[in-house]
């Protein structure tokens, strides 16, 4: 399994240590909810949305994509305008299905390279 | 023709693309996702064939799930209910995710809502087994996610008990703890549910007041959750309490769908 290139990136460049870990924590929701206070869906979206920005700055595709993904749902359940999420979701969806990026194993890699 | 799709059974655009079927049939505009599969997949039946023959448990509760709310808004509860049960059948629905938390939510509105249009005590037994269990996550994690939830679900409790004082005070601090943390549309809902019951229990004007405020919450985010179907219902819902007046000012919005 590749390093987590990702987060060091993050660190090292751009110091948004705390984006990935709203990343984490939405994709463990279930543990990480019941363990700690997490914020509002809309905060949780907006964080999602820099690391999307941050992974596709950083060539670091798949985890930006699977972080879009996550963010349109906090965002739905948010209560956010339904034309933007609709736009966001058409739009990102020809390249997405283009490159055909996986979201299962996303999670995973990212929960073990933190965990390592 | 399904085994020949050579896109993964995981691909983010699957998921990706359920996500945008949903909007789509809440807002009643078609944005053609589909097309980005140029083909291989044509819609969300397609899809869902695939995630059966796969046995891809994962994109079928999405699926099923993206029905259920769907449904739920369009104010379909027996359809509700059909979706409901499929995704909860699933072995994957009893792990707490995003959706799983909002699609339990909304059972428990439906059961009570179908307890008092007289479809049997099961229903009033399903509204509180859920009740306890949001009780339980309000408890344990952010209070701010589920307050307006669960007094939402106590006020539909308690006018399921005829206790409209209880009913009344429970719903208006839904309605307005759902405005301080800027869930518009679940004010909207809340908003709505409580004009239900005040035109059930026959205070026409006071309902017509809250029922026009869940409109107004509508038109201020256009294309909230539901927007079309939203308006359909309430407009409904404000002739049936006979309020012409409403229903003239609403006409001359253009509004009555």
């Amino acid at each position: 399994m590749k390093k987590d290139t990702f987060g060091i990136f993050l660190c090292d460049h751009l110091d948004i240590e705390q984006n990935i870990c709203a990343y984490i924590r939405s994709l463990t929701y279930p543990s990480f909810l019941f363990a700690s206070n997490i914020g509002p869906h809309q905060e949780i979206a907006s964080d999602l949305v820099q690391v999307y920005l941050t992974g596709m700055k950083g060539g670091e595709i798949q985890y930006a994509v699977g972080a879009l993904y996550v963010s349109v749902g906090y965002s739905f359940f948010g209560g956010s305008h339904l034309n933007l999420l609709s736009e966001t979701a058409t739009d990102s969806l020809g390249f997405v299905a283009k490159h055909n990026y996986e979201t299962l194993g996303v999670a995973g890699e990212m929960l073990l390279s933190i965990y390592k | 023709m399904m085994s020949k799709i050579c896109l993964s059974q995981k691909s983010i655009s699957f998921y990706l693309v359920t996500g945008a079927t949903l909007v789509d049939s809440l807002t009643g505009i078609d944005t053609r996702p589909y097309l980005a599969f140029e083909g291989k997949i044509l819609n969300e039946e397609c899809l869902l064939a695939d995630a059966i023959h796969s046995n891809n448990h994962s994109l079928m509760e999405a699926i099923y799930t993206g029905r259920f709310i769907s449904a739920f808004w369009k104010g379909q509860y027996a359809e509700a209910n059909k979706w409901y049960d499929l995704a909860s059948e699933l072995k994957l629905f009893s792990m707490i995710k995003i959706r799983v938390l909002h699609c339990t939510f909304y059972r428990g509105l439906v059961a009570f809502q179908l307890y008092r249009d007289g479809q049997g005590e099961d229903w009033l037994d399903e509204g509180r087994r859920i009740l306890t269990k949001v009780e339980g996550w309000s408890r344990k994690c952010c209070t701010s996610l589920f307050e307006n939830k669960l007094h939402l679900l106590q006020a539909e409790d308690h006018a399921s008990d005829g206790n409209i004082a209880r009913a009344k005070k429970s719903y208006e601090l839904s309605i307005a703890l759902a405005g301080d943390v800027g869930l518009i549309h679940e004010q909207g809902l809340a908003a709505e549910y409580y004009g239900k019951f005040l035109s059930s229990i026959v205070e026409l004007d006071e309902a017509n007041v809250w029922l026009l405020r869940a409109h107004s919450v509508s038109m201020h985010d256009i294309c909230s959750l539901c927007f079309h179907m939203m308006m359909s219902r309430l407009t409904h819902l404000i002739c049936s309490s006979f309020s012409l007046y409403v229903y003239q000012v609403l006409y001359s919005m253009g509004c009555t769908c």
